[in-house]
């Protein structure tokens, strides 16, 4: 069935709205980050000086680093602007165009979601290859196919992942005196043991519970699930984000990490929290699969968009190189928001009829076939899967 | 230049800060990196000196010092050369300032290069404790040096003449490579310290095998030794580890200083491969049973028939044998499983009757383990002499 907006003419605008304009949304969005950041100047900053292992300055630069993120891709934005719009080479006119544009965005994501010991060069590369590239070239915001800050990152994770392991990687200097850390994240871990089992994947990094406070190694902020769901919370309260579609994503790896924990014989529940809560799918869910401008924007499409990622992340998790799914998924389906969106904005109009059924039967195939894909995928790293009695890994 | 700065002075101020960031941000992170590697290896360090600390009850400081100049060579275990010991470095333990002990920081060798910390007592002259920094000897073996083994280091008096380490079965690579540390550390020990190193008047001619089936179990070594102020000769006959045994031929014992001498003497002569040995032999049947060690800690044991003379092997049977499989010393190993390498020596020692026998490609160790049994064994039949 068609649905039109009831009432009466006229309808207004609400972003012209006092208190309910971009401003606000971008507003809304920094103190969702919040959190977030202080969280991650706390665990790589705060504590670590506080265990001794670091002095002032070092316990800074979580803060800063994430900060000149921000700083550097405005910067390059308001550089870009002076270059391609000749008529705005004012400071006035630029500033106009940048208030508008969420210019600090791609720089303070990509900032979180790098090691703590990235090279400040990296980052700037990193946020120029985010908002010049990503964003700028596409026309600027709102214009843009991928999400910015996530090319940036996927830029640095193929070519400079050894700079940044050669300044010192992902451990604070805390969690770099951990024996029982192995110098791993716990998805590294995984990667190399492939095996379902919880004293060598949870008990090095202590129980879930430090999962869930963040207190594992990690990239910068992306650690921090307590703090992330609080962000989500304030998002949500605010309307600037869906509810459901971190909720659907997330949820989507759950059950997928579930079935595969399952068929590995590995039925209990630790195994699918351990997924959900290592690397960046809770950050990703929330900061960037919302993202307006490179995401579904009706609410179908934002369902068909959440679970597919889910599906991807779980894929890229255990077929591609990096140990972490959730960049390249979010980054791989940006590519399809514009079918998705159109389509589910069909589908949601009109119903499931005729001329809507094959729309939503092809999303229905291609969501079932990569779920069995990705659950096979992931079933042929473990050996108890493979000669499990279910036998399905043995199907390729 | 005022309207050139009017008109593009903002994206000049933009530029600047760019530059400025990148400069400062490139000190910034610089700085952070060093600080991580100050604090890996201040960590290091201290979890190292609080090793030193517990072998002294009551020290609380440690004090870098440099360490009189000595130099001195030691036979590596397997007849693999001589091998000079370094001190990588000095610490004086004080207990507030008093001077309790000394630690010495060695660079031995088992099988591979190895680091150890020694301390020792000034109090009573002794060794009392010892501390493993790096090693890379096969961990299989390694791992079977416990409590046992390194509670010998807890109370081990310096004035000792053979000062010699109870080797732990089968690990023999590396337990000299403490023996090694221990002993340069007693050299260190005398050209820091008011230490005399005890001497006895002793000359080691010959160390051999211990061909005489009656007593090779118990005394698998002979020393022949020149000793005293009057240049006495004996026969000794020394333990799988050394001890001293008896006189060949039986009569009173050396005394213990000389005892000792022989032990150190032996131990240090490094001349004698120690990878095989004689395990049993059963009389009626001319049956000899020896056994080696290659890659894995599971012995290579052989049973081997004599002719009536004892002076002809008639067959070699392999009772228990290397482990291919799974062992990282195997990599370019292609024959086929065990006991493939053993057979292949075996028949080409009874093909032609020399015990230097062709090693198998990619089972080096193996190899040089049977090839030390072959040896031996050849050996002890040369030595029968016909059976008479």
């Amino acid at each position: 069935m068609a649905r039109f907006a009831g009432g009466k003419a006229p309808f207004l605008r609400i972003s012209d709205q006092p208190n309910q304009g971009t401003g606000i949304i971008m507003r809304d969005f920094m103190i969702g980050l919040a959190p977030v950041i202080l969280f991650s100047w706390y665990k790589n900053g705060i504590q670590v000086m506080i265990d001794g292992n670091i002095g002032f300055f070092e316990m800074l630069y979580p803060l800063i680093f994430i900060l000149l993120g921000g700083l550097m891709s405005l910067i390059m934005e308001g550089i870009t602007l002076y270059i391609i719009h000749p008529d705005s080479r004012s400071l006035k006119g630029v500033m106009a165009k940048l208030s508008t544009s969420y210019p600090m965005v791609p720089g303070l994501l990509l900032a979180m979601v790098l090691p703590l010991y990235t090279p400040v060069w990296v980052l700037i590369f990193g946020c120029f290859m985010g908002t010049v590239v990503g964003k700028m070239l596409f026309g600027g915001f709102g214009h843009n196919i991928f999400n910015p800050a996530l090319i940036g990152y996927l830029t640095i994770a193929v070519t400079l992942t050894g700079v940044i392991n050669a300044a010192g990687g992902v451990f604070n200097a805390s969690e770099v005196l951990v024996d029982s850390y192995a110098g791993a994240t716990p998805l590294t871990l995984l990667s190399r043991i492939k095996e379902l089992d919880y004293d060598k994947l949870v008990a090095p990094y202590g129980t879930l519970w430090n999962f869930f406070l963040g207190t594992i190694p990690g990239a910068l902020a992306e650690t921090g699930a307590l703090a992330i769901l609080v962000s989500y919370g304030w998002l949500v309260y605010r309307k600037v984000i869906k509810w459901f579609t971190p909720l659907i994503y997330v949820g989507t790896v759950f059950v997928l990490s579930w079935f595969i924990g399952i068929a590995s014989g590995e039925p209990g529940i630790w195994f699918p929290l351990y997924s959900i809560l290592s690397g960046g799918l809770m950050f990703g869910a929330v900061f960037m699969a919302t993202e307006p401008v490179t995401t579904p924007r009706n609410p179908l499409g934002k369902v068909v968009f959440a679970l597919f990622l889910g599906v991807f992340t779980v894929l890229f998790r255990y077929i591609s190189t990096l140990p972490e799914g959730v960049a390249t998924s979010i980054v791989f389906l940006n590519i399809f928001t514009m079918p998705i969106d159109n389509w589910t904005a069909v589908i949601r109009a009109r119903g499931i009829k005729k001329q809507t059924a094959i729309k939503a039967s092809v999303f229905a195939v291609l969501f079932i076939a990569l779920v069995l894909y990705a659950i096979l995928k992931a079933g042929s790293m473990y050996t108890a899967f493979i000669q499990g009695p279910i036998g399905i890994g043995g199907w390729f | 230049m005022k309207v050139f700065f009017g008109k593009h002075g903002f994206i000049l101020i933009l530029v600047a800060i760019f530059v400025l960031i990148f400069g400062l941000g490139g000190v910034y992170s610089r700085f952070m990196t060093s600080e991580l590697e100050e604090h890996i290896e201040e960590n290091a360090t201290g979890a190292e000196y609080a090793l030193y600390l517990e072998m002294f009850p009551g020290a609380d400081t440690l004090t870098p010092y440099t360490p009189g100049e000595v130099s001195k060579t030691y036979p590596l275990a397997g007849g693999r050369g001589d091998f000079a010991p370094t001190v990588d470095k000095a610490l004086k333990i004080l207990q507030g300032t008093s001077e309790k002990g000394v630690v010495y920081v060695i660079n031995t060798k088992g099988k591979e290069p190895m680091k150890v910390g020694v301390g020792i007592s000034l109090e009573n002259d002794a060794c009392v404790g010892i501390a493993v920094l790096e090693q890379n000897d096969t961990p299989d073996y390694f791992s079977q040096l416990g409590d046992p083994f390194y509670s010998q280091f807890d109370a081990k008096a310096l004035s000792d003449l053979a000062l010699a380490v109870d080797t732990f079965a089968g690990v023999t690579y590396s337990s000299k490579a403490f023996e090694i540390a221990l002993f340069y550390a007693r050299e260190l020990y005398a050209a820091d310290y008011d230490f005399v190193i005890p001497t006895v008047a002793m000359t080691l001619v010959k160390l051999e095998y211990n061909f005489d089936p009656t007593t090779f179990i118990a005394s698998p070594y002979i020393a022949n030794i020149i000793y005293g102020d009057q240049d006495t000769e004996a026969a000794v006959m020394l333990s799988a580890s050394f001890d001293y045994v008896g006189l060949v031929g039986g009569g009173t014992d050396l005394e213990a200083d000389f005892q000792a001498a022989v032990k150190a003497l032996a131990q240090g002569a490094g001349t004698l491969n120690t990878q095989a040995n004689f395990v049993s032999f059963d009389e009626e049947n001319n049956t000899l049973v020896m056994q080696t060690k290659g890659y894995n800690p599971n012995a290579i044991q052989a049973s081997i028939v004599l002719n009536d003379t004892l002076d002809i092997v008639v067959s070699i049977t392999f009772v228990s044998m290397e482990t291919y499989a799974n062992q990282g010393g195997y990599g370019d190993y292609t024959g086929g499983p065990a006991p493939a390498v053993e057979n292949n020596l075996r028949n080409q020692y009874l093909a032609d009757g020399d015990p230097n026998v062709d090693g198998v490609a990619g089972a080096t160790v193996s190899s040089n383990a049977v090839r030390s049994l072959l040896q031996l064994l050849d050996g002890f039949v040369e030595a029968q002499n016909g059976g008479e």
